[in-house]
């Protein structure tokens, strides 16, 4: 597993549980009974489960508050205007989950079925999943360590009754811990697509942006590109763009140039966006003809385009 | 397993002041820099602990990228930003061999770090220890708070940003010391091209946090 640190010998070697880094450990005991090296069966079960879903994306930062869940909830959007493509968005931002107030689904419930738990649909082809449905309270605090998080990523992408599906959107906490471990190890055998790295133009994003496409790198996840956001802001009186976040490194242009990866847009500041993800409404629908909705639109295309080229459906259930 | 703190490295602290947010991005790092460099300027001793172990922003904001920790008879000595020692730093940052490193681990070896962070750092004589967190209600918030609680913190302070979509919930404050008093980061541009200050102002739907009594401290502007 990736995430033991970088001083242990590894859950399947022969010393797991024995070295001497192994001593006080949390998991020395699971590792020497053996444990960490048998396949966990849950990435089987979730493979099954997946089978129905053509095309999963990561919605990553290093940063908060770069707009992962704002621009996840109008990926969904845009995607899902085509009335004959199925789309679902899980939300595993455990302690923070934003999306169901962007998708204006605040209060909602996730009813059980036979076949597991149901989707709470925005509209008839666009399904939400996220640990909000299930507090009473939107005020409710989830103070969850990590192995409880983990625990509620294996039942969401084990018990939710997917169905088919053309796109699942994973909106992700800030950060490369727990939940991006937890989704990357479960969905391993299941294969992603990619991931769409959020930053915004200022260095001290970029600098954990870095650390999440590093942590890509290492997890051998995919990049489908970097988007940036909050990248301008156009005054509605003059309508001469003022940088609120300005790049003095270069913005995320000189850092996909530098890590050679593609930077799949800029998203600039429009007060609007801020205001419809309160009120739960698309900004895309809300604000057509605004110039971010136009970068978003330019953005969610090419990852369309990104996910068409690779290996299709039938192919990957071969492979595997 | 709670870990108990050595005495002596927190014994020199005066008040202990945590920074939180239920959400990322609304400022807390700067905030905890800008806190502690206030009270610097009133003359204090102040320490930074930066508990964001996947993020550390802290030692960029006051310009200690590089810096490396050494060891002392008694523990970690912290980095010190400035010749006077008026702010003494501690962050996963100082550990990292190159600043684009990512920290992937799971709860159980942050909590750990967390836990030495408390103990293990050499803080000495201090008027205030600022703890800068990141986003969320998890392990780095528990394990600081359990490691702290032993040495009484004052208090934390929460920042947000006026959308609603920001304010943290009601159980962040639950997590933490009681006294939680709110800080609202208001955004406002001012338009240097037509000459009016366009106030750029992140909308509020609400008007004030909700459902408890939280001051307002204060609503600088970007």
């Amino acid at each position: 597993m990736e995430e033991v640190p970088h001083d242990c010998p590894g859950t399947d070697s022969a010393e797991a549980g024995r070295g001497t880094a192994c001593q006080g450990c949390p998991n020395q005991r699971l590792c020497a009974s053996g444990a960490g090296a048998a396949p966990d069966p849950a990435i089987e079960e979730i493979k099954e489960k997946m089978k129905t879903v053509k095309h999963k994306i990561l919605v990553l930062s290093g940063k908060g508050g770069v707009g992962k869940s704002t621009f996840s909830a109008h990926l969904a959007h845009g995607l899902a205007e085509d009335e004959n493509t199925q789309i679902a968005l899980l939300d595993i931002d455990i302690c923070g989950p934003s999306i169901p107030k962007i998708m204006g689904l605040e209060g909602e419930q996730v009813h059980q079925s036979g076949s597991g738990w149901s989707l709470v649909y925005v509209e008839d082809n666009l399904g939400v999943m996220s640990v909000g449905f299930l507090l009473s309270s939107p005020d409710d605090a989830v103070i969850w360590r990590g192995p409880k998080k983990n625990g509620m990523i294996k039942q969401f992408l084990r018990d939710v009754d997917w169905g088919e599906i053309d796109y699942l959107i994973v909106d992700t906490p800030p950060g490369t811990s727990d939940e991006h471990l937890s989704v990357v190890h479960y969905l391993s055998a299941a294969h992603i697509d990619g991931a769409v790295v959020i930053t915004t133009p200022q260095e001290i994003s970029l600098q954990d942006v870095r650390k999440e496409i590093n942590f890509c790198h290492k997890v051998k996840l995919p990049i489908i590109g970097v988007v940036e956001n909050m990248s301008g802001f156009v005054c509605p009186k003059c309508k001469k763009e003022a940088q609120i976040f300005p790049p003095t490194t270069g913005g995320a242009e000189a850092m996909c140039q530098d890590l050679k990866i593609p930077l799949l847009g800029r998203v600039p500041l429009d007060p609007q966006i801020g205001k419809s993800c309160d009120k739960g409404q698309s900004f895309l629908t809300e604000a057509p003809d605004s110039p971010a909705t136009l970068a978003y639109r330019s953005i969610i295309q090419r990852i369309q385009e990104f996910c068409s080229l690779q290996p299709s459906h039938e192919e990957k259930l071969i492979g595997s | 397993m709670e870990a108990v703190a050595e005495p002596g490295n927190l014994a020199g602290v005066r008040h202990i002041i945590l920074v939180l947010s239920g959400k990322g991005g609304v400022g807390k790092s700067t905030i905890s820099t800008e806190l502690a460099l206030a009270l610097r300027h009133a003359g204090k001793k102040v320490g930074i602990l930066d508990v964001d172990l996947c993020g550390p922003s802290v030692p960029r904001m006051l310009q200690a990228q590089g810096c490396a920790v050494h060891q002392c008879d008694n523990g970690w000595v912290p980095v010190f930003v400035d010749q006077e020692q008026s702010i003494a730093l501690m962050s996963v940052g100082f550990l990292l061999e190159t600043p684009d490193e990512a920290v992937v681990w799971r709860g159980p070896k942050k909590n750990a770090l967390i836990r030495q962070f408390v103990s293990d750092v050499v803080w000495g004589e201090l008027d205030f220890l600022v703890v800068d967190t990141p986003p969320g209600t998890s392990d780095e918030h528990i394990s600081a708070v359990e490691a702290l609680r032993p040495y009484q913190p004052l208090g934390a302070v929460l920042v947000t940003t006026p959308q609603t979509l920001s304010w943290p919930p009601g159980g962040v404050c639950g997590g933490c010391a009681a006294g939680a008093d709110l800080l609202q980061e208001d955004r406002a541009a001012s338009d240097r091209h037509c000459g009016k200050h366009e106030r750029f102002r992140l909308p509020a739907l609400r008007g004030e946090a909700p459902g408890r009594q939280a001051p307002c401290l204060w609503t600088p502007s970007l």
